[in-house]
């Protein structure tokens, strides 16, 4: 009821009628200034001041017409409304207070939950679902032979295409958050990709992904309620205080609080004179009122959300413009690594080696840097002790050591082409002498175990 | 987050997996071509395997990340074989066979070259005449990538390259396939830091090589299927743009068979003669030769992009790259 109340003081109109059935559906009608309310007993003629007459049909509904009526897809083409049965297939017009069936066909039974809409001259229906498969055919009315029509479409055609929400705008019918069932498993699969159809050549276009991060398309949800207003998109879902509405020309996409309008209320709306008709249902008494709003005042609601609806090149370039970016950071990172890594040397029983050089060495050799790969600094005595040798001098050992080094040093300069090993006298103690590791070369010992 | 993921798994499954073939003296054989002289291993392949595996599984659990089934097993077939290379070296026939196998299986995704999308005039192409390209190309382009895997990092930057370029038309495309990039990204930048480390060297093997070709064919299949949008057909060519992004695997695979066969030699028979090589011979150390054939690459991406944006036709941009590629040739590589 607090609903209601708030619904009331929100309208701009005072238009409020009560329905004593479930069964109803609304028509747009042929003039801006009234509407039509068929019941299963007769139909309103409702003004939008908020007069109304009730009527009864001027000829009996067509014996085809054996389903309740709220489950006809009413669409206005050229001033002349029509009722299309689920399905597809039978076709009627509503027209001087009589439903009469204009078809020659027989209910089609394959495009239940497709999109119904006129362009130019031809109507058309588009999607659905019939026969254990989700549909994405165009189907026609040939108003001469009274019969439907394949259209068929080229590009890159969606595989199904069951309760999508759709936006005509010019010569373009855009559609997205659809529903493709798998022929085996029947399982169902939300396709989370816009696409749009040309309607003068029939060729369909996938515009990008939709923003992952837009909350609707994520949920599961009742039924849906879209309808266009100023170039936008505006939908609902039933399980969802919250509507959308969608700029697709500009890729935005907004998300509006909403407890009151269309939240748990019916899916039958109409716009008319840029107000938004509908009914809504007292959950206390039961009671159906058709009431109005004005469309105009629908942004006042509270904005929460506010995106770009579909990645398209602007999300493109920002992606390839990262990508460059960390590219270059990775190289930025890599190189300093690499630098830091560079100058380790691996000794092995035979021979040093760096990334795509070696250098075969002595034994003598691999023992004298064995010792650096332990301490970059070797005093003269620990290096010493590699060359005393029993029986022999140590002016022998001495001349032995200078000439190993001497050695060692001009074969890994000649190799790598850096100074490895550099003699100096001991920081603690100057009377000693120590060797030392070019502080930029790291030595790792790898001997086979 | 899926890259960070990615690099951490890979980095530790790298130097787990290092340390586990290191007590087993699984070092790769030092052999007349290497060109290395370091203990290495040929686990960085498995590693990244495994780190996809993980990545995936967190991906399908968590933001409804997926492959294609046949597109997956074909991967993991593809590791397979590559594994038995590693550890058996399966002849190159055999090896040859077991690719084929691989690519019929990744056709059953539905995602294949469809059409030439203009190039020589042709467009739309029958199903059979298809599968034939697709298998041979799947064949060049993952033995290309095969191929480059010659010196530290090249063919893992190479990679990385195309991934990131890709990112954003998969992106833009598939939602359920875009997480794949970044994990595959996080998985190869792990492994480069055991690449280049001379105390645990770890190099891709053919399982990486083949795995990271097969992937690449993927996504290089999912830009030429036309059933796919593509953002960038609006200013490139969809070949142009794949050619593009795998020029230098393309460039040195058909260069080295050329030599190869001008010599009277096997094509696929292994020497010294890629581009790489050249660089190393004439002084440049590993992380050089990678980093310069890497940024030479970039920027003949970026002369491509450049040259279709401003309109010319297809013939035209692919003199303009032509012309690029040989003023690189002399000045770098000659």
């Amino acid at each position: 009821m607090k609903r209601l109340i708030i619904l009331l003081l929100l309208s701009s109109t005072s238009f409020s009628q009560i329905l004593d059935t479930n069964d109803f559906l609304i028509l747009e009608g042929e003039s801006p200034k009234y509407f039509y309310v068929l019941t299963n007993n007769g139909y309103y003629i409702s003004e939008l001041d908020g007069k109304n007459a009730f009527n009864e049909y001027s000829e009996e509904f067509p014996k085809s017409l054996n389903v309740p009526l709220n489950t006809l897809i009413p669409l206005k083409h050229n001033f002349q409304t029509y009722l299309l049965y689920p399905g597809g297939g039978l076709l009627y017009s509503f027209s001087n207070g009589s439903i009469k069936r204009i078809d020659r066909s027989f209910p089609h039974r394959n495009q239940y939950g497709a999109y119904f809409f006129s362009y130019k001259e031809n109507i058309y229906l588009i999607g659905g679902y019939g026969y254990w498969q989700t549909k994405s055919i165009i189907t026609k009315f040939n108003f001469n032979n009274g019969d439907w029509e394949i259209v068929n479409a080229v590009g890159q055609q969606p595989m199904g295409l069951d309760q999508g929400t759709y936006f005509l705008l010019e010569n373009k019918l855009y559609v997205f958050d659809f529903i493709s069932r798998e022929i085996n498993t029947q399982k169902e699969v939300r396709n989370k990709n816009l696409y749009v159809l040309d309607l003068e050549n029939f060729n369909w276009k996938k515009l990008g992904v939709i923003n992952d991060e837009i909350e609707p398309l994520n949920q599961v949800k009742g039924f849906k309620r879209f309808f266009k207003s100023d170039n936008k998109l505006i939908f609902t879902y039933s399980n969802s205080p919250k509507f959308f509405v969608l700029d697709i020309e500009n890729n935005s996409f907004q998300s509006f609080r909403d407890e009151i309008l269309f939240y748990k209320s019916d899916d039958q709306f109409i716009v008319k004179n840029n107000s938004l008709i509908g009914p809504i249902k007292n959950t206390l008494t039961g009671e159906i009122r058709i009431e109005s709003f004005d469309a105009g005042r629908i942004y006042d609601f509270p904005i929460i959300e506010e995106s770009y609806f579909y990645r398209d090149k602007e999300e493109f370039f920002e992606y390839v413009y990262f990508a460059l970016f960390f590219l270059t950071l990775l190289i930025i990172v890599l190189s300093i690594y690499h630098k830091k890594v560079s100058q380790t040397y691996i000794v092995d029983e035979n021979s040093i080696s760096i990334s795509g050089l070696s250098q075969q060495l002595s034994a003598i050799e691999i023992s004298v840097l064995s010792l650096f790969s332990k301490n970059r600094i070797v005093l003269n005595s620990k290096l010493m002790e590699l060359f005393m040798t029993e029986g022999k001098t140590k002016d022998y050992a001495v001349k032995r050591k200078n000439k190993t080094l001497i050695s060692l040093e001009t074969k890994l300069k000649k190799s790598f082409k850096v100074d490895f090993i550099k003699k100096q006298k001991s920081r603690g103690d100057s009377r000693r002498l120590a060797y030392i590791l070019n502080k930029k070369i790291r030595l790792i010992k790898e001997f086979t175990e | 987050m899926f890259a960070l993921i990615g690099l951490s798994a890979s980095y530790y499954l790298n130097g787990y997996l290092f340390n586990a073939f290191k007590s087993s003296k699984m070092y790769d054989p030092i052999v007349s071509r290497s060109s290395h002289f370091e203990k290495a291993t040929r686990s960085g392949g498995m590693a990244l395997f495994f780190t996809f595996c993980i990545c995936y599984g967190l991906g399908k659990a968590i933001y409804s990340m997926s492959v294609d089934l046949y597109a997956l097993i074909s991967w993991i077939f593809i590791a397979l074989t590559g594994m038995a290379d590693d550890f058996f070296s399966i002849k190159y026939r055999e090896k040859f066979f077991l690719q084929v196998f691989a690519a019929i299986v990744l056709l059953q995704s539905g995602i294949y070259i469809d059409s030439f999308h203009g190039v020589f005039g042709i467009n739309e192409i029958p199903l059979w005449a298809s599968y034939i390209v697709s298998v041979f190309v799947f064949i060049v382009i993952v033995n290309a990538f095969n191929l480059i895997d010659g010196i530290d990092g090249l063919a893992a930057l190479l990679s990385i390259k195309f991934f990131l370029l890709t990112a954003g038309i998969v992106t833009i495309a598939s939602k359920e396939m875009y997480l794949v990039i970044p994990s595959i990204v996080g998985g190869i930048t792990g492994f480069l830091f055991f690449n280049f480390n001379p105390v645990k060297k770890v190099f891709l093997g053919d399982t990486g090589a083949l795995l990271l070709g097969s992937v690449i064919t993927f996504f290089i299949f999912y830009i030429l299927d036309s059933d796919n949008y593509i953002i960038a057909d609006d200013f490139i060519s969809r070949p142009f743009m794949v050619v593009l992004l795998i020029i230098y695997p393309l460039a040195d695979t058909l260069r080295a068979s050329l030599i190869r066969m001008y010599k009277g030699k096997s094509p696929f028979l292994a020497d010294r003669v890629h581009l790489h090589h050249r660089l190393i011979d004439k002084g440049y150390n590993h992380w050089g030769a990678s980093t310069l054939i890497l940024g030479l690459s970039i920027t003949v991406v970026m002369v491509g992009v450049f040259a279709s944006l401003l309109l010319l036709s297809l013939t035209a941009c692919s003199l303009i790259v032509l012309i690029y590629l040989t003023i690189i040739y002399y000045i770098f590589f000659n």
